[in-house]
């Protein structure tokens, strides 16, 4: 029942304004309707695909967010790591520098580590809060490095250089469509520029005809 | 309208242009563009005017918000450069972040100043930079905050920690830099022609050519649309 409301109210509403003898109204009003039923019939399955979606994007979300804030991540670590911090110091100050999912990563890190976890529980667990490949990569270095006695300045230093380097790649490929897209969507522009343009003139033509 | 109108209409746009860019132009023609339409080619066509319109005129503002952002960031790092130089010459970071003080630009300086009060006036260095770097998304004086709280509790030169954080800035700003110019001038060129395609459309709707009335209104919808969806794929 509901289905045919929206249709009908969309129907009087244009009917209203609308010179006679116009017919797009009337069957767009028509068309209207059966959509709206088998909308309202495939509503379940669309809406439980419709919210794994927006699961799905809102975690892409969250891994981009902890992606962008990895380079500021590793500035910090650089700048703790000159000043004489150790790895596990450096992460647990650097959650009051860091925004979003990454910060709230770093809190809960720090706060195991209070509660008495060991250095290496602890990170493995940053490593599965975090969840991205590449943070996975990241941490996994920067922990066996902190194991192996290696200086965490230069351990820094070389991998907030290969994160950028791989980023850039990233980024690259990601630019690269952009100017096709870009292309394609003027196209589209200029198409409707020209049946703007063109419109009198054609429907003059189809009056003479 | 009369001659007189448009010259008054005309010469109000202009003020608005003067004092608040093409936005507010648009923020104050599109309830006129939508009244106008509704009246001339019905209710349909001013409202998707007025939405139409409106988009344009958010992909505008969203364009110039993300401008002036850029703009300030980059300029952060000057006065960091500044306090690196003045590092050597002065022990304390205190006189440094005041020496610094003239590299600023107009608008970084407000800010600069309220983090340097706010530090001499007793809180810890780290914190009035941080919360000012943060209500005005400036990740340098967060950074800027961080090493001052390093050099503070571990005793390390200041310049150290600056050095590193004014190289992973330089880095960075030239990754955005390469980024932009790849994508920039075709989106630039995309939302010109969107908005010589939405300028097209009103004219054509508030013209009163009914044959064309539909597809003003689809040109509208995507003039309007497009610009917004596209800017948010830049880098």
């Amino acid at each position: 029942m509901t289905g045919w409301l929206l249709p009908v109210a969309v129907l009087a509403w244009i009917a209203g304004g609308r010179r006679r003898g116009q017919i797009v109204p009337y069957a767009l009003g028509a068309l209207l309707g059966p959509v709206a039923l088998l909308a309202a019939g495939v509503w379940a399955p669309a809406g439980a695909a419709v919210r794994s979606a927006w699961r799905r994007i809102g975690s892409a979300a969250a891994e981009d967010a902890v992606r962008r804030g990895v380079p500021v991540l590793l500035t910090d670590l650089g700048m703790a790591a000159e000043a004489g911090q150790p790895l596990h110091a450096a992460l647990r100050d650097a959650a009051d520098y860091s925004d979003g999912p990454l910060a709230a990563a770093l809190q809960r890190f720090g706060s195991r580590v209070d509660a008495g976890a060991s250095v290496a529980q602890a990170l493995e667990a940053l490593r599965r809060d975090l969840g991205t490949p590449q943070t996975d990569r990241l941490i996994g270095l920067l922990s066996r490095d902190a194991q192996l006695g290696l200086p965490l300045a230069a351990s820094v230093a070389r991998y907030r250089r290969n994160w950028l380097s791989e980023a850039a790649h990233e980024a690259d490929r990601t630019v690269a469509y952009l100017p096709y897209v870009f292309t394609a969507v003027a196209g589209l522009l200029l198409l409707e520029g020209i049946a703007l343009a063109a419109a009198p003139w054609l429907m003059s033509l189809l009056g003479t005809l | 309208m009369s001659p007189a109108a448009w010259i008054a209409a005309g010469a109000f746009l202009a003020a608005q242009w003067r004092t608040a860019g093409p936005s507010g132009v648009m923020r104050t023609a599109a309830p006129f563009v939508a009244l106008v339409l509704a009246v001339r080619s019905g209710l349909l066509g001013g409202v998707v005017a007025a939405v139409a319109v409106r988009l344009f005129e958010e992909t505008l503002t969203l364009l110039g918000r993300r401008r002036r952002l850029e703009r300030l960031r980059d300029a952060s790092e000057e006065p960091i450069q500044a306090m690196f130089e003045q590092a050597s010459l002065f022990g304390s970071a205190e006189l440094c972040a005041l020496a610094a003080l003239p590299a600023c630009g107009p608008r970084l300086r407000l800010l600069w100043q309220r983090a340097l009060a706010e530090w001499l006036r007793g809180s810890a260095s780290e914190d009035a930079f941080r919360q000012v770097g943060r209500a005005h998304g400036l990740p340098l004086l967060v950074q800027l905050g961080r090493a001052l709280s390093l050099s503070r509790r571990n005793g390390t030169p200041l310049a150290r920690h600056l050095a590193i954080l004014l190289e992973d800035a330089a880095e960075d700003r030239r990754r955005r830099r390469a980024a932009e110019s790849q994508t920039f001038p075709y989106f630039a060129a995309t939302a010109a022609l969107a908005g010589i395609v939405l300028a097209a459309a009103v004219w054509a709707l508030a013209a009163g050519v009914g044959a064309d009335h539909w597809i003003a209104i689809a040109a509208l919808l995507t003039a309007g649309s497009i610009p917004l969806a596209t800017a948010r794929l830049l880098p």
